[in-house]
């Protein structure tokens, strides 16, 4: 078997595996368990890291990774069903954004939300589901056969 | 979306004697592929079910049928 197909097999049961972890890391990190926000804070560092960290994750998601393998591995990894299974994924994020916008929406006459908290809740519950539907479907893919 | 078609994938490619992964290295696929559509998760596009005839000698016709319900409607 060649070569480029066993690095697109390695690759994308790679990302099967890390998917749904990276999207729990991103909800954890919402809830404040691996670190608690200054909601409102002027802090550059705080703005921009959480910033640049939301915008890799979602790039990630929209283009399926495998940024520095060659073309040719990175179009069997990325393959229709890959393709398929990120459009799902995408979809899922996009209904979890909508409900928790709602949410905040009924919430925040009651108990008001700064600006940037609410922004990251939505992104964040968003995001993270993406990830766990992505790695789950690529995973049942991935299950058995030969 | 419910799936049109059925599949004999399994059964050529059993007959060509060839693994999953063999099959989906030929057609320059994931193995995910040639396994979900093997299983009847996922319905290929024109040009899969090409690559599928194509890498197992078949005609497209013998490999993928519409549903009996799917044909009558």
């Amino acid at each position: 078997m060649n070569d480029d197909f066993e690095k697109a097999e390695r690759f994308s049961q790679g990302r099967a595996l890390a998917a749904p972890f990276l999207g729990l890391l991103v909800l954890l990190a919402q809830q404040g368990t691996l670190y608690v926000f200054d909601w409102g804070s002027d802090s550059l560092v705080q703005i921009f890291v959480w910033l640049g960290f939301a915008i890799v994750m979602l790039v990630l998601l929209l283009t399926g990774g495998a940024w520095i393998l060659p073309a040719r591995v990175r179009r069997i990894a990325d393959d229709e069903v890959s393709r398929a299974n990120r459009q799902v994924a995408i979809v899922t994020g996009y209904i979890v954004a909508m409900v928790v916008c709602l949410l905040v929406w009924v919430i925040s006459p009651f108990e008001p939300l700064h600006a940037q908290r609410a922004a990251n809740m939505i992104v964040s519950t968003s995001l993270g589901t993406a990830f766990v539907a992505y790695g789950l479907r690529e995973a049942l893919g991935n299950a058995a056969g030969d | 979306m419910p799936l049109e078609i059925e599949n004999s994938i399994r059964r050529y490619r059993e007959e060509a004697g060839l693994t999953q992964a063999e099959l989906a290295a030929r057609m320059a696929v994931s193995r995910k592929t040639v396994n979900t559509v093997e299983n009847g998760v996922f319905q290929p596009s024109v040009a899969v079910a090409l690559k599928f005839a194509a890498v197992l000698g078949q005609p497209v016709e013998a490999l993928f049928a519409l549903l009996e319900e799917e044909a009558q409607r």
